[in-house]
């Protein structure tokens, strides 16, 4: 397998010309944490659209409650990928929790544990996006 | 430590994509001497708003009419349709805000059409609407330091008797302690009239000098307005108590009849124990144990699920983050609690969270694809 960064990984299996690939990515599990997937949700909800944040639904059992929950048209925006690949088995978390993930490959878990996790890349997201309407 | 310990519950209450059961061939619907025969459909039309699988849901009678209703958390409203009718014959929204508002609701309990109950869990709060959705009352229901502030709907349906409400306050606050004792806080009893509350009802000696994490301390109850009686079933004990409305009286009901289940605590340590979170799920996933019990008024039966394990691998393979139902049985007592048989379900079926029972059958929600759709089949219990 190498040394494939989680990004090389991610974008193995999603190519695509419409997802920006040096910025940094979210991936929200269908069920766990639930006050933690809310975060993730809330901030999918505030920068559906951008190129500077992508973001990545896995194991979604119900597309439908998943339109009703963020809206029916979530899957249209260019940075919303619906993950049908189970993408979270290529990084070594435990699936409970959403997951960011930088260009450098850091990554962290938006967790009770991790409590800083949306500020940080919301302050990221400040210094490095110079958002481009698609 | 509730918000915690929801999180936690959360992980449990989900869908089975794939578990076979390892176990002994059993016909599925069969039981020794009882089986479950489909006899009829339901099937409701969902709007765009709508999803099945939602546990949230009764049946109510007003003026000679059934409804199928059902809680919309993201529309916050109730939706009726008339019981052998496919279209949604009214929706109910509620304000979260303003004058009339009542937040988000978490559960309801429809006493007339002019009189519904609306419970709040984020707010602690029930409210008393009339039939423009104008709040007649509110009732703060939490107090703190008392016990635990109530968790209700789906298995664990509010209901009314006399001036009453009562609310299932389960969990314990240290579900991940070696208990010695418990305090009489399980059940809510809120008198509408007076805005009093009382608490009663602890945990069963059962749960002591063990350590049984959040899952294991679920509570889940029945109304029988027949005889006036509460019946509760906590995951594991195999017996079931009662609390008798017409003289105040709790007691320990023996099961005879059935095989006793033998739930493993997590740990009989003393203190704390508190396992990663995907673990403790796998110790859940690996047992039998029970969980809601339903009253059939008109065979005057009860039905209480047992939650089967999961087979062997696919607790290996879980990561915590699928959504998983596992496969389940119903037991089916007498008025006594006599166990008269437990019937198999088919895996991957059903939806357990909505199933409810009226007239003498037992409606279970299909797990189908067109979301569409909300489909109950209609089980007559032969052989009685």
């Amino acid at each position: 397998m190498g040394c494939d960064s989680i990004n090389s990984k991610i974008s193995k299996i999603y190519p695509s010309e419409n997802l920006e690939s040096e910025v940094p990515f979210i991936i929200i599990p269908n069920a766990g944490c639930p006050g933690c997937i809310s975060s993730a949700e809330n901030l999918l909800i505030k920068y559906r659209g951008s190129n500077c944040i992508n973001f990545y639904l896995t194991r979604v059992v119900s597309k439908k409650k998943l339109k009703i929950k963020l809206g029916y048209d979530v899957l249209e925006y260019e940075n919303i990928v619906l993950d049908s690949l189970d993408i979270l088995s290529e990084v070594n978390v435990s699936g409970f929790y959403p997951v960011i993930i930088y260009p450098d490959n850091s990554y962290f878990e938006i967790s009770p544990d991790y409590p800083n996790a949306v500020n940080e890349l919301e302050g990221y997201l400040e210094h490095n996006c110079h958002d481009i309407e698609r | 430590m509730k918000f915690i310990l929801r999180i936690q519950v959360f992980v449990i209450i989900l869908i089975c994509v794939a578990c076979n059961l390892s176990k002994e061939n059993k016909v599925p619907f069969s039981g020794e001497y009882l089986n479950l025969k489909r006899v009829d459909s339901l099937v409701f039309n969902l709007d765009s708003l709508s999803a099945g699988r939602n546990p949230e849901s009764r049946v109510y009678e007003f003026d000679g009419i059934k409804y199928f209703t059902f809680l919309n958390r993201k529309s916050n409203s109730l939706y009726f349709y008339q019981k052998n009718d496919s279209e949604v014959d009214r929706i109910i929204p509620f304000e979260r805000e303003g004058e009339n508002g009542v937040g988000n609701i978490s559960s309801y309990f429809i006493h007339r059409l002019d009189s519904i109950f609306l419970y709040s869990y984020g707010g602690a709060r029930l409210y008393l609407i009339d039939s423009n959705q104008v709040v007649l009352n509110r009732y703060f229901v939490d107090d703190e330091g008392v016990g635990v502030r109530p968790e209700v709907g789906g298995r664990r349906p509010l209901f009314k008797v006399g001036d009453h409400i009562v609310l299932n306050s389960w969990g314990s606050q240290k579900e991940y302690y070696n208990n010695q004792d418990f305090p009489e806080v399980s059940f809510t009893f809120l008198n509408i009239k007076d805005s009093s509350k009382t608490y009663k009802i602890s945990y069963p000696d059962t749960y002591k000098n063990a350590i049984w994490g959040v899952q294991f301390y679920q509570i889940f109850h029945d109304y029988n307005p027949i005889d006036n009686l509460m019946v509760i079933s906590y995951p594991i004990d195999n017996n079931l108590y009662v609390y008798d409305f017409n003289n105040d009286n709790y007691e320990k009901i023996s099961v005879l009849g059935g095989e006793d289940l033998d739930v493993e605590p997590l740990s009989y340590n003393s203190g704390k124990f508190v396992p990663n979170i995907i673990e403790e799920a796998k110790h859940q996933m690996g047992q039998r144990y029970y969980s809601s019990i339903k009253f059939d008024s008109k065979n005057n039966l009860y039905y209480r699920l047992i939650e089967e394990p999961f087979d062997e691998k696919y607790i290996e393979e879980f990561s915590g983050s699928f959504s998983i139902y596992g496969p389940n049985s119903i037991e089916i007592l007498d008025n006594q609690f006599k166990v008269i048989d437990v019937i198999l379900l088919p895996e991957n079926s059903y939806f357990m969270g909505s199933m409810f029972v009226d007239d003498g059958y037992i409606y279970l929600e299909k797990i189908q694809d067109n979301e569409d759709l909300l489909i109950f089949d209609a089980f007559n219990v032969n052989g009685l």
